[in-house]
C-alpha cells in the first residue's frame, strides 16, 4: 500500500491478518499448549473510518486482543496487513507509534514509585511534548477526569478506578489520533466505569479526526459509546454493522409486547389463525394480560390491533421487543459448548 | 466540556529534539527507582556504606587466604578491581533487570514500548543513573582502601587523563554489555532475572577483577583477552596504581591495551546492538513485550 496523504484513507485497515501461535519446547506461549498451535486471528480483515467509535466485540481467546496488539506494534501478524492511517504496522513502526495510544483494562500498571504527574509527565517525553505543553495539558486532563487533587500523589497510593483513569490521561497526553482501548474498564465499580466512558466520549467531541477501537465484553458499554461494532469468535469476525444493524438482523419477526385490559381465553387461538402473526402469547398478571407477538412484518401490527379490538379486546399499551446487544452477541457467537468444540477444532497438533 | 490545548497545534509544536527527551525521562526514571525506596539522606549512607562492606568481605577473604600476610600493595590489585566492578554490577547486570521490572512489576514496558521513542535510547537513559551511583561507589572504595586498607593510591601520581578514558571506553562497552543482556531477558521465558547476574559472574572470572588473567589456565586467558572487560580494568588499575600493577598482565604496553580496549569495545558495541535488534524482533514476533512470565 501507498502511504496516502489523503485524509480519506481509513483510520485502521486490516486486510486478512492471520496469527498463529506455536509452542515449543513444552512451553505454553499465547494460550498455545506445547506443541502445539493456536491460530488466533485468521483473515480478519477491517475498515475503521476516521472520527468513529468502533467496538470490537468477543469472548475471552476470541482474538480482540492480539487484533489490539499487532495494530499497536506490540507483535507481528504471522500473515497480513495492517494499517494505521495508511502506514503499515509492520514497517512504518516510528510513524504509527507516532499517531497511536493504548490503554489496557484489568491490570495494575503503573510506576508505583512516581506521582501521578511525574508518570504523564515521563510519558509526554517519550512522545516529544514540549514540557510546558505536557504540564499544561496533565492539569487539563487529570481535571477532566476528576484527579486533580491526586497529581502529586504517588501512583502505589491510587484506587484502581483512579489508576485507569491515569492510564487514560497517560495515553491522551501525546494526543493521539487513534486511541486503542482494550477491556478498559474491566474490573471498575459502577461509577469509575462510567467516568471512562464520559471521558472518552468526551474526548472523541473535541475532535472528528480522533479514533478510538475499543474492546469490551460488556456489551453495554459497547452499545454505548460505538457508532459500529464487530463481533470477533475464534479469530474470525462473524458480524459488523451498526449495533443496530446487528439487533434488527438477527430478529426474523417483529415482536410487540401489549398490554390488555379485556381478555379471552378464545382471542389467543383467533390471533395464531390470522395471517402475518407467528406467534401469540397471553400471559395473566394481576388485573391484566401481556400479550406477546411475534408478526411475519411490522405492518401487521395494525390489523392485529384492529382484530383484537373487533373481538371485544382492549389494548391499554404498545411496545415494539428489540433485541439487546446481549442477545445478538449470543445468538452470533453461539453456547459456550459450541464454541468450545470449534476451539478444540482450531488447535492442530503440532 | 473541558477546555484543551489545540489538538491541530500540538503535534506541530511536538519538538523535533525526542531523543534528547527520551534520554532525559529515562534517566530521571531510574534515578528515582534507584533512591526513591527511601529518603535522600538513607540513601546517601547506603551509597556510602555499601561499597564498604563489599569490599570487607573481598579484603576479609583475601587476607585469611594468604595467611594475614596480605598488606596495602595487595590489597591495591583487589580494591581497584572491586572498585571498577561496581560499573559492571550496576549497568551489565542492572539494565536488564530495569527492563523485566518494567515489564513483570509495573506492567508498563509494553507502554514505553509503543511510543515513539527509540528503545536503545530508553535503555540508555536507564543506564546513566546507575553510572552515577557506581562512580559513587567506586569513589567510596578507593577511598576506604587507601584511608583504612593503605592501598597505595596517590592522588597527585594517578594519570587521570588514562583513568578517564578507561572510564569512559569501559562505560560504553558496559552499557552496550547492558544492552545486548537486556534484549536477551525480553526473549527468555525462564531464567531471565538470573541470566545477568550469571553473564556478571562469568565475566567476573575471566575479566581479572580480582586476580590477575595471567594466572587462569591458558584457555580462559584466551577468552578473557576477547572481553574488553579485561582491558578496562587492567587500564584503570594501571591510572590508578601505576604500571607496576601491570607486570602480570600479558600486555606490557598500555598503548597496546588502550587500543585493544578501543577496539574490542566497538566489536562489542556493534554486536550488542545486533543482537539487541534480532531479539527485538524476536521478542515482537512471540508477543513476548508484555508477557508477565510470574518467575
Amino acid at each position: 500500500m501507498s502511504h496516502p496523504a489523503e485524509r480519506d484513507v481509513p483510520a485502521i485497515q486490516t486486510v486478512n491478518v492471520r496469527r498463529v501461535y506455536h509452542a515449543r519446547g513444552g512451553r505454553s506461549i499465547g494460550g498455545a499448549k506445547a506443541g502445539k498451535t493456536v491460530v488466533a486471528l485468521d483473515g480478519v480483515s477491517l475498515n475503521i473510518a476516521r472520527g468513529e467509535i468502533f467496538g470490537l466485540l468477543g469472548r475471552n481467546g476470541a482474538g480482540k486482543t492480539t487484533l489490539i496488539k499487532i495494530l499497536t506494534t506490540l507483535l507481528a501478524p504471522t500473515s497480513g496487513q495492517a494499517y494505521i492511517d495508511g502506514m503499515d504496522v509492520t514497517r512504518e513502526v516510528t510513524k504509527v507509534r507516532q499517531r497511536i495510544a493504548m490503554v489496557s483494562g484489568g491490570e495494575q500498571s503503573g510506576y508505583g514509585i512516581l506521582t501521578v504527574r511525574e508518570q504523564l509527565w515521563m510519558f509526554a517525553q517519550f512522545y516529544g511534548v514540549p514540557s510546558k505543553i505536557a504540564h499544561q495539558r496533565i492539569d487539563e486532563l487529570l481535571s477532566a477526569v476528576g484527579l486533580g487533587d491526586q497529581a502529586n500523589q504517588k501512583v502505589y497510593a491510587l484506587s484502581t478506578g483512579m489508576r485507569q483513569r491515569m492510564n487514560l490521561c497517560r495515553a491522551l497526553v501525546s494526543d493521539p489520533e487513534i486511541l486503542f482501548l482494550d477491556e478498559p474498564t474491566v474490573g471498575l465499580d459502577v461509577e469509575a466505569s462510567r467516568s471512562v466512558r464520559d471521558y472518552v466520549r468526551q474526548w472523541m467531541r473535541q475532535d472528528p479526526r480522533r479514533t478510538v477501537l475499543l474492546t469490551t465484553h460488556y456489551m453495554f458499554e459497547a452499545d454505548e459509546l460505538c457508532d459500529h461494532v464487530a463481533v470477533i469468535n475464534h479469530g474470525h469476525i462473524v458480524a459488523e454493522g451498526t449495533t443496530d444493524d446487528l439487533k434488527r438482523g438477527l430478529q426474523e419477526h417483529a415482536r410487540f409486547q401489549l398490554e390488555m385490559a379485556e381478555w379471552l381465553p378464545a382471542f389467543t387461538e383467533m390471533l395464531r389463525n390470522r395471517d402475518g402473526v407467528v406467534e401469540a402469547q397471553a400471559e395473566q398478571r394481576n388485573d391484566r394480560t401481556q400479550l406477546r407477538l411475534a408478526l411475519l412484518r411490522e405492518e401487521f401490527i395494525v390489523p392485529t390491533i384492529a382484530s383484537i379490538n373487533e373481538a371485544g379486546g382492549r389494548v391499554l399499551a404498545l411496545r415494539r421487543i428489540e433485541p439487546t446487544l446481549e442477545e445478538a452477541f449470543v445468538r452470533l457467537v453461539g453456547d459456550e459448548a459450541e464454541s468450545q468444540r470449534e476451539a478444540e477444532g482450531a488447535e492442530v497438533n503440532g | 466540556m473541558i477546555e484543551t490545548t489545540s489538538a491541530g497545534g500540538l503535534r506541530e509544536r511536538i519538538a523535533a529534539s525526542r531523543t534528547w527527551q527520551t534520554l532525559r525521562a529515562a534517566t530521571w526514571l531510574e534515578w528515582q527507582a534507584r533512591g526513591n525506596w527511601t529518603n535522600p539522606i538513607l540513601y546517601g549512607i547506603y551509597l556510602i556504606v555499601r561499597p564498604m562492606t563489599t569490599s570487607l568481605v573481598l579484603v576479609l577473604m583475601y587476607w585469611l587466604v594468604s595467611g594475614a600476610h596480605a598488606h596495602g600493595g595487595l590489597f591495591g590489585f583487589l580494591i581497584a578491581g572491586a572498585a571498577a566492578w561496581t560499573f559492571v554490577d550496576q549497568i551489565v547486570a542492572g539494565v536488564p533487570q530495569a527492563v523485566l521490572a518494567d515489564r513483570e512489576e509495573y506492567a508498563m514496558l509494553k507502554y514505553v514500548y509503543i511510543t515513539p521513542a527509540r528503545f536503545l535510547v530508553v535503555l540508555i537513559g536507564r543506564a546513566l543513573p546507575r553510572m552515577l551511583v557506581a562512580f559513587i561507589s567506586f569513589t567510596v572504595t578507593l577511598a576506604f582502601g587507601v584511608a583504612i586498607l593503605g592501598v597505595p593510591v596517590d592522588v597527585r601520581m594517578i594519570n587521570y587523563p588514562l583513568l578517564l578514558l578507561a572510564l569512559v571506553l569501559g562505560f560504553v562497552g558496559i552499557t552496550a554489555l547492558g544492552i545486548m543482556l537486556a534484549g536477551l531477558a525480553l526473549v527468555l521465558k525462564r531464567g531471565a532475572w538470573q541470566m545477568p547476574q550469571a553473564v556478571t559472574g562469568a565475566l567476573y572470572l575471566v575479566s581479572g577483577a580480582i586476580f590477575p588473567v595471567a594466572v587462569l589456565p591458558v584457555w580462559l586467558r584466551d577468552i578473557s583477552l576477547g572481553v574488553p572487560l579485561t582491558y578496562w580494568l587492567e587500564l584503570t588499575r594501571r591510572a590508578l596504581l601505576g604500571s607496576r600493577i601491570g607486570e602480570t598482565f600479558p600486555i606490557a604496553s598500555t598503548g597496546a591495551i588502550l587500543g585493544w580496549l578501543a577496539l574490542t569495545t566497538v566489536i562489542l558495541s556493534a554486536v550488542s546492538v545486533i543482537v539487541f535488534r534480532i531479539c527485538d524482533y524476536f521478542a515482537r514476533e512471540r508477543g513476548q513485550i508484555d508477557r508477565t512470565t510470574g518467575y
